[in-house]
């Protein structure tokens, strides 16, 4: 069956998130046929445009006004929800972000749609998609369908794998004038943390330090393994409390829930309430000097020993080694 | 000063969860208030405190659901609204529309809840109500401050501080960080069981069959599948780190 | 030296009755016929003795310094007064002597020796000397009545009558709290007067020894709690109080104390938490009881900073977040780490060669085995459990556990002054052993022994209560246990709080010890009724220490000094406080760390 499917490209400091991708590369399984569109809200850099085309965006609607430059969920649920309804697509994707999370219920309610948010798996199923999700922390999964009206999804990050890239792809470009009448929300300031500028919920490798870490200079030593692997920094409640790190840095149960490809613990025991946190990462690897720990039971790879030695011993053999780029 | 609060009660985010015929197993089960919300109703308490606010809670589920009524009401919210139904609505949409229909006719300035709740985790209903009552919303709070009809927000958006302004009537929702919530008091939880509960049912809120029509179905429900056990690395722990990077590199090939 | 006071005070009462009645009838005499010259050498005796006392009091107090004792002038006035009053006692009889012109006798040696140094100078003189001796002795001994209530001296009212008062329940025993009014809105104590008569009494008992203090493992180790300090600022708060309320000032004569006396409103009067005694020192107290324990006037003061900490808890819902944390998690899941309740038997399955079954899975047991939270999901205290059950199995003892069913004991909640939360535990757990037929219950944790021994019997408990030492040694009493293997450590053994000052089983752990081949048990220098706190009591445990040194590390230091090879401990905080210790000493090489079940499991 046949799909019109409406990505929305998010992009950050102009340069197109990886989940956009992974939406397109969604929208490749569902589409069968049908056109697969994307739309840019605010500005960006002009290859974007073939660059989304190269992961099987048809056409891509440039939704250019001053009053998205900064995300507001009043300018973005108009201009967008005004886009949806001239275009008409029969599944809109959205990546499950800051602005995915903010943006997309109130665009929903907006439109009388249905909403799978955090998807981690997509399959088409004769007329259905079968949407995966996960709940509970992760404990369990569900599949939903969307009964009726058009299907909107928001789709985690790092869990679905990309479609191969097609260099050369060309894609229409529509400028589509948004009508926004009152943003009744002001951005008045943004402060940036100084951290490496991959966020946490998206980093597709991260190195997390609990209370064996010691000290916040244990989390420097942490943050540089990071930075050679293209890597994230994470911690376990332990470590925030004990105020080595800050708590935006927190995964776990009551802190933030993170998929990566791999997930480096190190001196964290392994408590249930942090592995709620970061228990579907695709790897598990665990440094801890002791060798009980429960973290060594959900680890696919295990080093008793110390962390720093480990972490500094490790930067210096993966960065001589393999080299491969950071990515985003 | 009106504030109403959003409190849905979920499992304790430690217990296991057993699944039978595609539906999660309540029995036997240590139900508590949502964690995000418990920011959200300590938020409207401060305000109290410090502003002066007639605080609501309104919640909406099974008769159990009162005793997450009552602890918000032990550590200081003055009414609480219970939309009694053995099952919540379908979906998210319908949720939403229902909550509006209780909340329209009353008076409010402020709509508190938490940002997600730890079971479902889909963040969709306090957004979604925002929309359905037309006013604004700013999510992920880690500050708030209200005065003379307009709040002032600090949101966490992905490691970032955006500071916001908005006008009132506003919703927002708690994130992580934005206070401690607190312990209730004895004398609370003696007075909390003494504060009007209104029971109110689906069917009085004047909805359209069409409304409570759910656009999404769950088709089913499963357990995680066990990890397999993992291997512990021997040698000296330079050897140990270059094996581990190896293997991370070729066969796990996640570097 | 105290002894030689107390006596000494009594004995001398008599002369100096005597010796005022001498300045108003001249040559005045007790109706003692011949018995007098005894009285006088008694009292020659005595009051030399105490100005000797007096003297020995000077040198610890200013010359030896001990760091417990102050030295400012107040301390210093005691020794003053007694100083004049035994001098011009034996001055004022020696003048009299002069005067009077009695012969010296070998009754009054003293006064004597010091009457025929001044013979030559003439009745006269003499009379004129004696007078200015007695009005001297008068005087001071008048001021010094005036002064003994308004100064640490009161102890000398009180003090016998807080012995006389003292509880003589099980030690450290807290008193409940009645909820059943459920219109109550205040909960512990939040002011001064709240507290109860006897508790009160303490406050003015207090002889500022600094006994408590100097023996306090919070104050050892740089905490701004100090009991000693505790006592005195509530004492002074007190009075100040009273005379707010009275509106008559506490100290007389008014115009001497002027500075001090407090006509102040009562309603401006500083909050007893949070003024006078601030929430840091509150929360600093592991309820060692080493303070009481010391307390030559048997004051309490742990029962005090729980009645306090009730009132945070209860009335105010404040305390440190990580208690309030604790609270939820024993609410929700029975353990303070909100671990799932439906694992916490899963610590049977740590081994393969222990047999333990539930009270579901056997009718068949005598003694309940009472696991506790640590001892369910610590992992390193769930092998004291399996060690112990490994002991029961080996030598036939019937036990059972209650299994998932089993909730947290309720000590710490009670300590931390939840009392609420206490009693529904306490209720509940009673339901269970009522339900499961208990007759004797063992435990490995001396926290729990001591609260259902001495604490929930009160609530309608009736089962005998040990701790896994008292069973093992009855055991090997028996000869129902052997101890053959060879077991060659030098032990620093580690008298744990509430086994030896809540419970005074000191002896039995060293028997135990004593009874293992190859062990060599090495006596630390603070140990039995003077063993430092490992740090984990009084819900410290599950509470940051935020300031000074860590008290563990303290206590770590105390037993690495003893060269030993393996610190024994008979409770699961000290063991895991004491193995933390040993970790950030970074000793774990050289020093293990076991309990005492661990240890006979290693001989049997």
């Amino acid at each position: 069956m046949s799909r019109k499917v409406l990505v929305l490209a998010e992009t950050r400091d102009g340069k197109i998130r990886n989940v956009t991708y992974e939406a397109l590369s969604v929208a490749q399984t569902i589409a069968q046929g049908g056109e697969i569109a994307a739309a840019v809200l605010g500005g960006s850099e002009p290859e974007n445009v073939s660059l989304l085309a190269e992961f099987g965006a048809q056409r891509v609607y440039v939704v250019n006004d001053e009053r998205l430059n900064q995300y507001t969920p009043d300018a973005y649920v108009q201009a967008f929800t005004g886009l949806v309804k001239e275009a008409g697509p029969d599944v809109i994707l959205l990546g499950h972000t800051a602005v995915g999370r903010d943006l997309a219920p109130r665009a929903a309610s907006r439109l009388g749609a249905g909403l799978i948010s955090d998807v981690t798996g997509v399959e088409p199923a004769g007329d259905d998609i079968i949407f995966t999700r996960p709940i509970y922390s992760g404990k369990a999964f569900q599949k939903k369908r969307i009964r009726s009206g058009p299907v909107f999804a928001t789709i985690r990050p790092n869990n679905i794998p990309l479609a191969e890239k097609k260099a050369g792809q060309a894609a229409e470009k529509i400028a589509y004038q948004p009508q926004i009448r009152d943003i009744r929300t002001i951005v008045k300031e943004i402060v940036r943390k100084e951290s490496s500028g991959i966020d946490l919920t998206e980093a597709k490798i991260i190195v997390a330090g609990g209370r064996g870490v010691k000290n916040e200079n244990g989390f420097k030593l942490l943050q540089v393994l990071a930075d050679v692997l293209g890597g994230a920094v994470g911690a376990s409640r332990g470590a925030c409390d004990a105020g080595y790190c800050d708590y935006s840095l927190q995964i776990g149960q009551t802190g933030k829930v993170v998929t990566p490809d791999l997930y480096i613990a190190c001196g964290i025991s392994g408590a249930i309430q942090h592995v709620a946190g970061m228990s579907n990462s695709k790897v598990i690897v665990a440094i801890n000097t002791d060798e009980k720990a429960p973290i060594f039971n959900i680890a696919d790879y295990g080093i008793v020993g110390d962390l720093f030695a480990s972490c500094t011993s490790s930067c210096s053999t993966a960065s001589s080694s393999s080299g491969s780029a950071p990515l985003n | 000063m009106n504030i109403i609060v959003l409190v849905k009660q979920t499992f304790d985010t430690e217990e296991k969860i057993a699944i039978q015929d595609g539906k999660v197993v309540e029995e036997g089960v240590s139900f508590v208030v949502n964690p995000y919300d418990e920011y959200a109703i300590e938020e409207a308490v401060k305000i109290k405190e410090t502003l002066g606010a007639d605080v609501t809670v309104l919640s909406i589920g099974p008769a159990r659901v009162e005793n997450a009524i009552r602890t918000a009401l032990a550590m200081g919210a003055d009414q609480a609204v219970l939309i009694e139904e053995e099952e919540l609505p379908g979906d998210e949409q319908v949720l939403a529309k229902v909550l509006a229909a209780a909340i329209r006719n009353r008076p409010f300035d402020l709509i508190l809840a938490g940002n997600t709740s730890v079971d479902n985790g889909a963040g969709q209903v306090a957004l979604r109500l925002a929309e359905e009552l037309n006013i604004p919303h700013v999510s992920t709070a880690v500050k708030l401050s209200v005065e003379s009809g307009k709040a002032v927000v600090a949101r966490d958006v992905e490691g970032n501080l955006e500071v916001i302004e908005a006008p009132l009537p506003l919703l927002v929702t708690a994130q992580q960080g934005l206070n401690e919530p607190r312990y209730p008091s004895l004398p609370g939880v003696m007075k909390a069981k003494k504060k009007p509960l209104e029971r109110v049912k689906i069917a009085d809120l004047g909805l359209s069959p069409e409304d409570l029509t759910p656009r999404v179905d769950i088709v089913d429900q499963y357990l995680r599948p066990e990890r397999k056990a993992g291997k512990i690395l021997s040698g000296d722990l330079a050897a140990q780190t270059k094996e581990l990077v190896q293997l991370l590199h070729n066969e796990a090939k996640v570097v | 030296m105290h002894f030689i006071m107390f006596y000494g005070f009594i004995i001398i009462r008599f002369g100096a009755l005597e010796l005022i009645l001498k300045g108003f009838f001249e040559g005045y005499e007790w109706p003692l016929g011949d018995a007098h010259k005894f009285f006088s050498l008694l009292q020659e005796i005595t009051v030399s003795l105490v100005l000797l006392a007096t003297f020995y009091a000077f040198y610890r107090r200013y010359i030896e310094k001990l760091p417990r004792l102050k030295r400012g002038l107040k301390s210093g006035m005691v020794i003053i007064f007694l100083t004049c009053l035994m001098i011009s006692t034996l001055l004022s009889l020696a003048f009299e002597q002069v005067w009077l012109g009695h012969e010296g006798s070998v009754y009054a040696p003293v006064s004597g020796l010091i009457a025929d140094a001044f013979s030559g100078i003439g009745s006269t003189a003499g009379g004129a000397l004696f007078y200015v001796f007695w009005w001297v002795h008068l005087l001071t001994l008048l001021s010094f009545l005036v002064y003994i209530p308004q100064s640490k001296h009161s102890h000398l009212l009180f003090a016998p009558v807080n012995v006389a008062l003292r509880d003589t329940r099980p030690a450290g025993r807290l008193s409940p709290i009645n909820f059943e009014d459920e219109t109550t809105e205040e909960y512990g104590v939040g002011k001064i007067e709240d507290f109860k008569q006897n508790q009160l009494i303490d406050l003015y008992a207090c002889v500022e020894c600094g006994r408590c203090t100097s023996m306090c493992p919070a104050a050892g180790t740089g905490k701004t709690l100090s009991p000693m300090n505790l006592i005195t600022k509530m004492r002074d708060h007190l009075t100040e109080k009273g005379a707010a309320v009275t509106s008559r000032t506490a100290w007389m004569p008014a115009f001497v104390f002027k500075g001090q006396s407090g006509s102040a409103d009562p309603a401006e009067m500083p909050n007893l938490i949070g003024d006078v005694i601030t929430e840091e020192e509150l929360w600093a107290c592991t309820t060692c009881r080493n303070c009481e324990d010391q307390c030559p006037v048997a004051n309490e003061h742990v029962a005090k900073i729980v009645d306090m900490r009730r009132y945070l808890v209860l009335t105010e819902g404040s305390m440190p977040q990580e208690a309030a944390r604790y609270f939820q998690n024993i609410e929700r899941q029975s353990n303070p780490w909100g671990l799932n309740r439906k694992e916490r038997s899963a610590w049977r399955e740590g081994r393969e060669d222990i047999q333990v079954p539930t009270v579901e899975e056997t009718e068949d047991f005598e003694y309940l085995f009472f696991v506790g939270s640590m001892g369910s999901y610590d992992m390193r205290s769930q092998k004291i459990a399996q060690s112990f059950a490994k002991i029961l199995n080996h030598a036939g003892v019937k036990f059972a556990i209650l299994g998932n069913e089993e909730r947290s004991s309720g000590d710490t909640a009670r300590r931390m002054g939840n009392e609420f939360l206490f009693q529904q535990l306490c209720q509940e757990n009673i339901e269970l052993f009522k339900a499961y037929n208990v007759k004797k219950i063992v435990t490995i944790d001396p926290h729990i022994y001591n609260t259902l021994k001495n604490e929930y019997p009160e609530f309608g408990l009736g089962a005998e209560v040990y701790h896994h030492t008292e069973l093992i040694w009855k055991l090997i009493e028996e000869g129902r246990l052997k101890l053959t293997k060879p077991v060659d450590e030098s032990v620093a053994y580690h008298d744990s709080c509430y086994l030896g000052r809540y419970n005074n089983i000191y002896d039995i752990p060293r028997k135990i010890l004593g009874a293992v081949p190859g062990v060599k048990v090495l006596e630390m220098e603070r140990s039995r009724a003077d063993s430092m706190c490992c740090g984990a009591g009084g819900g410290m445990m599950w509470l940051e220490e935020k300031q000074g040194k860590r008290i563990n590390i303290a206590r770590t230091e105390q037993a690495l000094k003893l060269f030993p090879t393996v610190i024994g401990t008979n409770c699961p905080y000290c063991l895991t406080m004491m193995t933390d210790g040993v970790k950030a000493k970074e000793m774990e090489e050289q020093v293990r760390t076991l309990d005492i079940a661990e240890i006979v499991e290693k001989a049997i």
